[in-house]
Formats: structure tokens, C-alpha cells, sequence
């Protein structure tokens, strides 16, 4: 039954088109996302224990790899999500045959938006290696 | 999606959740990561936001479209495994009531922190 699967991945190995990566990197982007809604939840779960446990449950979050696993998860954000609104515009728009066009579009706005977080998410690095320790 | 197995109530509502979803994560990460700074203290600023009645409403909303889209996507990638007509209405039902119970554990999270945070709130932010 899993073996299904994998004819995603030998589709992508014989014929490489952007389509099916896409297909396969939203997939991938969504199941990471739906992991991260329940870890989300938890997380925000310490609020039963009181103000001091959810305080401290936000301090582990403060820490150089909570920051870099932040960056990512916007990465998979970004990749679901505008991934999502080329969907929407192919399936409610006609225009199919400019999809190829589409595609580099939003894979432009992807790379704009994934460079200029980066002013955002770099200075906080440094500071918290300080309160990590 | 595969709307031959999935049903067509399944693949439009996804559409309809995901332009909600779309917009309301552009606010919250807006309002939760740029509008609130690290630098600022955190917890503070997240509960005098969250003791407003608007901000309250758009989580919640926001916390039910992303269940259903979540759980909806999960539905379509096991769809996509070629189960039976039998199991794939298995399935719904267990989906449906996983997302009640993680729509109702979001509530009870968020009037939990609305309880939490009610006395420490100073200068109220406006609702949007």
C-alpha cells in the first residue's frame, strides 16, 4: 500500500518536470505543517499549568536552533502556501496554458520573500546565544 | 486531491479554508512575529493581545480552517493510497471526530489563556 507511494518518486525520476517536484514538495510541506499545528497546540497547552509554566515553555522557543527551525518552517509556509495560490489561480482561472509562466512567477516571489525574512531572522541569532547560554 | 475519491464538498471546501487560511497566516504571523518583537517581553504582549474579544474570534476561526485543512489534506494523501469505498468513509468519520476534539482543545486553550492572562494585562491592544 505504501509501495504506492513511490511511484510519485520514480515519476519524478523519469520524467523531472516542475509539476511533479512541486506536487511532491507540497505534500512533504504539508504533512511537516500538520506536525507543527499539533506541536503549536501543545506548546500552547502549558497555559492549563498557569502564566509561569507558559512562560517558561516560550523560553526553550528563545534559542538559536528554535530560531533556525522557525526560519524553516516559514520556508514550508511559503512553499504551501504559495504553492496553494498557484492552485487556486490554475483551478478557478483560465489559464492553464500559462502555467509553466505561473510557476517561475511564484517560484520568484518564493526566493524575494525567503531572502528579505532573512533581515528579520538573522539578528535574532546572535541574541539568542546570549540568553540560551 | 483527487476529487474522484475525495468528493466534491471535500475539494471545495479545501479551496474555501485555504484562501481563509492564507490570509488569516499572513496576519497572525504578522501580528505574532513582526508586531511583536522577540526583543520585547513576549508573554506580556500575548496576553494583552489575546484578552481582546476580535483577536480571540480570529483565533479561534483561524484554529478551526486549519483543522479542517489539515485533517482534509491528510484525508486526500490516504485517499490517494487506494483504500476501498468502505474504508475511505472509515476515515472521514475518524476525521471528523479528531477535529472536533482538536477544535474544542483549542478553545478550551484559548479561554484558558484568556484566564491566565487577564489580570497581567495592562495597556489593551485594539481589536482589529
Amino acid at each position: 500500500m505504501i509501495q504506492r507511494y513511490f511511484r510519485y518518486f520514480r515519476e519524478m525520476k523519469l520524467n523531472p518536470n516542475q509539476g511533479m517536484f512541486t506536487f511532491i514538495l507540497h505534500r512533504v510541506t504539508g504533512i511537516i505543517l500538520v506536525i507543527y499545528l499539533f506541536i503549536h497546540l501543545w506548546s500552547l497547552s502549558h497555559a492549563f499549568e498557569g502564566a509561569e509554566a507558559l512562560k517558561n515553555a516560550f523560553e526553550l522557543y528563545n534559542t538559536t536552533l528554535f530560531h533556525i527551525g522557525e526560519y524553516l518552517l516559514l520556508l514550508c509556509i511559503l512553499i504551501h502556501g504559495l504553492n496553494g495560490l498557484r492552485l487556486l489561480l490554475t483551478d478557478f482561472l483560465p489559464i492553464t496554458s500559462k502555467q509553466r509562466a505561473l510557476w517561475w512567477f511564484f517560484f520568484i516571489i518564493f526566493l524575494i520573500i525567503a531572502v528579505a525574512s532573512l533581515f528579520w531572522f538573522l539578528p535574532e541569532l546572535p541574541y539568542s546565544f546570549i540568553q540560551a547560554r | 486531491m483527487d476529487i474522484t475519491k475525495t468528493g466534491v464538498w471535500s475539494w471545495l471546501m479545501q479551496r474555501i479554508t485555504a484562501v481563509y487560511i492564507f490570509i488569516g497566516v499572513v496576519v497572525h504571523f504578522m501580528v505574532v512575529h513582526y508586531y511583536i518583537s522577540v526583543k520585547t517581553e513576549l508573554i506580556d504582549t500575548l496576553v494583552t493581545r489575546i484578552t481582546s474579544i476580535g483577536w480571540q474570534i480570529f483565533d479561534f476561526t483561524l484554529l478551526a480552517a486549519v483543522t479542517y485543512h489539515a485533517l482534509n489534506g491528510i484525508y486526500a494523501v490516504i485517499c490517494d493510497l487506494g483504500i476501498s469505498r468502505k474504508a475511505r468513509r472509515g476515515w472521514t468519520f475518524i476525521f471528523w471526530i479528531l477535529g472536533i476534539a482538536i477544535t474544542v482543545l483549542g478553545f478550551l486553550i484559548l479561554t484558558r489563556l484568556v484566564a491566565v492572562s487577564s489580570p497581567i494585562s495592562i495597556n489593551p491592544v485594539p481589536s482589529p
